[in-house]
This record gives structure tokens, sequence and C-alpha cells, in this order.
């Protein structure tokens, strides 16, 4: 049978806008998914650090275990923080250095973060640009030690420290952060796409080499120095088992070496000389932690773009 | 202001990953005359490049020596040597602007603060960039980096410029009035002046000196017009011009005298050239021969042509290129717009004697 379709008949413009609302909402339902995803995954990674915050402001005896969770202190009281900075202990008892710890992460993350952009960034420009013998060699034994775990060298580095004399100083706390390879690494790749001729442009324009290095290279790596410095300052903040490993003395405790000391006998290390906590005085430890937790948030939230930046660095030039 | 001289000078590069080494200048002796504008002139990779780079002290040679007026600069570094150059990059500092990329020599070298300003000033005012300084490079077009990269020489007052290919980023037009605007900037200056291109109308149209080199090795150096009407060998005739020079397989002969022999035409060979032609009789040659020296014989009612079969003819305008064949010689001759040819694309075709070279099939050497 003859069937005849009259073309005209057939709504061109419905079955077209049929079609882009189809799509529309295949996007909307991907993006609804990407958001839902996304969005558990920050609450998850996030409710740690609420807790933190919550539990901090309980009282004293207030159960912290799952069965009793609060979202939000029914009645919050700063007196964890009190206990924990001893601002109202009797002057005989001797107290625990909290600002030292905090002074003492506030160096564990600037100075080898300062000495880290100075050197690596000089083995990287040389490496990068200057022409020497075996420099191939040099970059790839470079490169190789990135290949070694870390955990494979802490004994021996353990017993470099004693060898030295430098256990239990600040030596041994920031001296072996002042040099790192990953950063030459970044560092080299990062200078190696400058343009040669802008280096040689100075050279001819009478420029010396240190000077060519401070006036020309780095001021054209700010990009991957400020990287380098975010991440070696959250890094450095952040470092506990370092400087758990090579302190004794509780005046060279990092604020996160401090704080699992506080953990009482049963758990970090043991403060001798100041008050242990039981297994009650939580509270103390978690005001300590959203203490410590608050210079990397403000940097966080100020150096975000670099953040960002260093992740994709690493996509692209790791 | 001071001449260069290089005496004996090779530079060799070896590459690392594949252990290869690479001679890109050979045993170079040259002299470069004080206060003149020298084009090194030669395709990519015949080492004109690193002879530039060997007098700003950016390479140093394995062996021989640079002078620049007396001083012996072989190993001396760059900022010692009182040169200026320009990179085919321009080589701008992106972060700093305008006036700090022109004073950045000169507070290298230790000037009052005072003299920098007032030179800055003086060398933006004679290349009309003043309203410039205050701007990054990134803020600038082709054109205008490129008048800052000159001004950043400029402003150094130094004893010689080396440019590497200055005007190799910019478009045609831009191209051809900066040419000319650098050789009035020369003459003023007079300054010596070292210039690397690959572009023959640039080196012919710039250079009081041309240098050609190959492999490098120097093939001829004179004016632009020695290259042009005599070329030391058959590298030189096919680099310069635009067509380049025809050559063509031919034998010498003698028959009332010397003549030369193309398929089976004889051509007189002008009394001049037959006394270095005597050993060649019953020999090969090449023959060279301008585009602009062959001519239609019909329309000059010449009588000794060769018949040839035209391949394509290019129309440009004020002048037609004629492609055809001798043999398996393709040969392109330039002409006025007006052209004969019969039906059966055969053209007779008139070679101007007076203006052929020769040169040697083996050592590709001119030799009439």
């Amino acid at each position: 049978m003859d069937k005849k379709i009259n073309i005209r008949s057939i709504d061109w413009e419905k079955i077209q806008t049929e079609k882009f609302i189809r799509t529309k909402r295949l996007r909307n339902i991907f993006t609804i998914t990407a958001y839902i995803i996304l969005t558990t995954w920050a609450i998850v990674s996030l409710l740690p650090m609420y807790w933190m915050f919550v539990c901090s402001f309980k009282h004293i005896g207030v159960s912290f275990s799952i069965e009793d969770i609060e979202f939000y202190p029914s009645n919050p009281t700063n007196e964890n923080y009190i206990n924990f900075l001893q601002l109202d202990a009797p002057p005989w008892i001797s107290k625990r250095p909290v600002g030292r710890w905090f002074l003492n992460s506030l160096l564990i993350a600037l100075l080898p973060t300062i000495s880290n952009l100075i050197f690596d960034s000089m083995a990287g420009y040389a490496l990068a640009k200057m022409r020497f013998p075996m420099k191939q060699a040099i970059f790839w034994a470079i490169v190789m030690t990135m290949m070694i775990p870390e955990i494979v060298i802490l004994i021996p580095l353990y017993r470099m420290m004693f060898d030295f004399k430098w256990y239990n100083t600040y030596w041994a706390l920031l001296f072996p952060g002042f040099a790192g390879v990953g950063g030459i690494f970044l560092f080299k790749q990062s200078i190696e796409s400058l343009p040669t001729s802008i280096i040689e442009a100075a050279r001819v324009d009478a420029a010396s080499e240190p000077k060519i290095f401070f006036k020309i290279v780095l001021p054209l790596s700010k990009p991957i120095l400020s990287v380098m410095g975010v991440f070696g300052f959250i890094g450095g903040w952040n470092s506990y088992f370092w400087p758990y490993l090579v302190t004794e003395s509780n005046k060279l405790y990092t604020i996160q070496v401090g704080l699992t000391s506080l953990m009482g006998a049963g758990g970090g290390a043991g403060v001798t000389g100041t008050l242990t906590f039981g297994i009650d005085e939580y509270g103390q430890m978690l005001a300590g932690a959203s203490m410590a937790a608050i210079p990397v948030i403000i940097i966080f939230f100020l150096l975000q773009k670099y953040i960002i930046q260093g992740i994709t660095i690493g996509a692209l030039k790791g | 202001m001071a001449g260069i001289r290089f005496e004996n000078v090779t530079k060799i590069f070896h590459q690392e990953e594949t252990r290869k080494s690479v001679v890109a200048v050979n045993n170079l002796n040259l002299e470069i005359p004080d206060g003149r504008f020298t084009v090194l002139l030669g395709p990519s990779g015949c080492g004109k490049t690193t002879t530039l780079r060997l007098i700003a002290g950016l390479e140093i040679p394995e062996r021989g020596d640079i002078y620049i007026g007396d001083r012996r600069v072989t190993r001396t570094h760059p900022k010692e040597r009182n040169i200026a150059m320009v990179f085919q990059d321009y080589a701008l500092y992106p972060h700093m602007n305008v006036y700090n990329n022109l004073a950045f020599g000169l507070r290298n070298l230790r000037f009052p603060k005072r003299e920098i300003e007032e030179r800055v000033r003086e060398v933006a005012k004679m290349l009309q960039i003043e309203e410039l300084l205050e701007r990054t490079p990134r803020e600038l077009s082709g054109g205008q980096r490129q008048r800052v990269a000159l001004g950043r020489a400029i402003v150094r007052h130094p004893e010689v410029y080396l440019m590497d290919e200055p005007l190799s980023n910019l478009d045609a037009k831009l191209r051809a009035e900066v040419r000319i605007e650098l050789l009035e900037l020369q003459r003023k200056l007079g300054t010596t002046t070292v210039y690397v291109t690959h572009d023959q109308v640039e080196a012919m149209t710039l250079g009081d000196i041309i240098v050609v080199m190959n492999n490098g090795i120097i093939q001829q150096i004179g004016k632009a017009r020695d290259l042009y009407e005599r070329p030391a060998n058959i590298f030189v005739a096919r680099f310069i011009g635009s067509p380049p020079m025809n050559l063509i397989k031919a034998t010498i002969i003698r028959q009332d005298g010397l003549k030369v022999k193309i398929d089976d035409t004889l051509l007189d060979i002008p009394k001049e050239k037959c006394e270095n032609l005597e050993s060649y009789i019953d020999k090969e040659v090449i023959l060279g021969i301008r585009p602009e020296d062959i001519k239609d014989a019909i329309i000059l009612g010449k009588d000794k042509y060769i018949i040839s079969t035209v391949d394509v003819i290019e129309y440009l305008g004020a002048e037609v290129l004629v492609h055809f064949h001798i043999n398996s010689d393709k040969i392109v001759a330039r002409l006025d717009s007006e052209v004969e040819i019969g039906k059966d694309r055969k053209w007779r075709a008139y070679f101007d004697t007076k203006k052929i070279q020769f040169f040697d099939p083996i050592t590709e050497n001119s030799i009439a």
C-alpha cells in the first residue's frame, strides 16, 4: 500500500525543540549527579574538621563517643582552650610550652621552605640553562633519588643526626629539609620553559650571573615560587613524623608533636615534667588541634589560586 | 667603533644525547670592517648565527681567535666585549616595562641615574617609542617590540651591533619599512653592524658587505652586485637571486675560437672569458645564466637561439617567468610581458652570452 508522508505536515521545529530539551535534560542530570558526588565528598572531608571544632567547645567530661555525637555543642564553653594553654594553672606547675610549639612549627614551616626556594631554584636554573660537563648524568642522579621512598631513608638519616650530634637540636629538626629533590625537578622543568634568549640578552646586557638569576630568572619564576612556597609551608606545618623522631625535649616539639604528646602515657610521646592527660581530656587536644589548623586554613583561603596551580603543574610537568 | 677579525676560528657542538659532533664554524678567517653594515647570509645551519654568537661571547670557539678592534676577546665574557645584540625573538624582559628594558644594561654598567634617564629618553625619541615607556612587552605589537629590542641595543652606545634575523617575525609590509629604517639608523650611527639573515633580499638591500656561508665555511665575501653578477661558485649562484641563476650542462669546443655547446646549438664565448676556458676544451662545464639574461629571440630579431619546450608561464604583472627545459636542465627566463610561443609550445630562447658564467662541474667553482 502506498503510504505518503507529507513532509510539510512534520513539525520540524517541535522535533528540534524536543531534541534540545532532551540534551539539556541529560546535561542537567550529569551536572546534578556531579554536584551530589562532590558535595558528599566535601561533607565527608569536612566532617572531622567540623567535629574537631565543635568538640573543642564541649565541657570537660562530656562523652566524645560516636553514640553521643552532637552537631553543635548544646552548652559551649572555652574552658578547653584555657586549659590547653594552661592560662589558669597555678604558677608552681611547670607549664607546657605551647607557645614554643607554635614557634617551632612556624620555624619548620618557614625556614626549610625559604631555603628550598633558594637552593632548589638555583639548582633548577643550573640544570635547565647552564652548560657544564656531566649535566645530564647529574640530573638523572638527582631524579633517581626521587624513586627512593622517604620511609627507607628515615632510619639512616636518624643515625646520621646522632653521628652529627644533632639529635634533639634544631639542626636535626630543620636541616634535612633545607633542599628537596622534588623542588629541584619542578624548578628545572619550569625554568626550562623560559626562552634562553632572555638570559643571553641579559648576559650581553652586561649582567653578572647572580644578577641574571635574581633579576631575570626568579621574577619570571613567580608562579612556581608561589606554588613551592605554599606547599612547603603547609607540608612543614603539618609534618609530624620527623620532628617526633628527632626531638626528645618538649621545648623542641612542634605543635603537631606536642598535641599527640597530650594523648597521655598510653598514647603518643610521654611529656616529662608536665601534666599528662587522661583519655577524658580530648577536649583540650581538640582545642589545640583547632588552633593548629588555623594557619593552614588561612593560607589555603589566601593562596587557593596557587594551590590549584600546583596541582596542575604536577599534572602537566610531573 | 671597531672592526672584527676572526683568525682560524673553529666551533664544534657536541651533542650529549647522540654523542655526535657538528662543526658549525670551520676554520673561519674573516675581517668585518669598522663602521660598515656586514650581513652574514646563508641557509639554516650554515653557521651564520654561530658566527654572530661567537662575536657576542655566547659561544666560545674550540680553536682560533676573535678580535674586536685590537682586543682579543676569544674567551672574554659578553659584558666585557662592549657589544649589543638584537635577538630574533627580541628577548625583551617580560616582567619589566619598556623603560626598564632599555635601562637594564646601563644599570649593569653602573651608569649614573641621570645619564640613564637621558639616554633612554633620547633613544625612545629616536625610535618613536616615547609613549610606550611604561608598558610591558606583552602590551606591545610585534613592530613595537622590535623597536624596543633595537632601542635596548642602541642605548648602550656599543662598539658593535649584532643582529640575529631581527626582521623575521614581522609581516612582509612592516619588514620592508623597518629594513629601510634600519639602514638609515646604521648610516646615522655609523657603528659596525653584523646582521644575520637567510633572506637574500634583506642581505642585498642592507649589506655594505655580504658574507655568504654554507656548512660553516665562507663561500664568498663581497658587495651585493659582485655576488649577483660574479658568484664565486654554484652555491652562491643558486642562493643569490630569485629565481636563482640557471645552471645548464654544456661543452666547450674549439671552432673559430671557443664556443659553448648547449644541446646542439653553438654559442659564442666573450673573448675575456676564453683564456680561462682553454683547459676545458672538449670537456663538460656548467653554464650559468640569470633569468633576465635569457630573451625572446624573435622579438629581439636574433638569429642565434636555442629551441626549447615551454613547460609553464607564470604571469607576474610587469614581467613573466617562462619555465622551459633543455634536455634535463630546467630553466627559467624572466621576460617583459611580451613573449611569443608557438602552438607546439616551442620557444626560441636567446642567451645574452656577455652575461654568462662558467663553473667547474667537479669543484663547482667559477672558472670564467
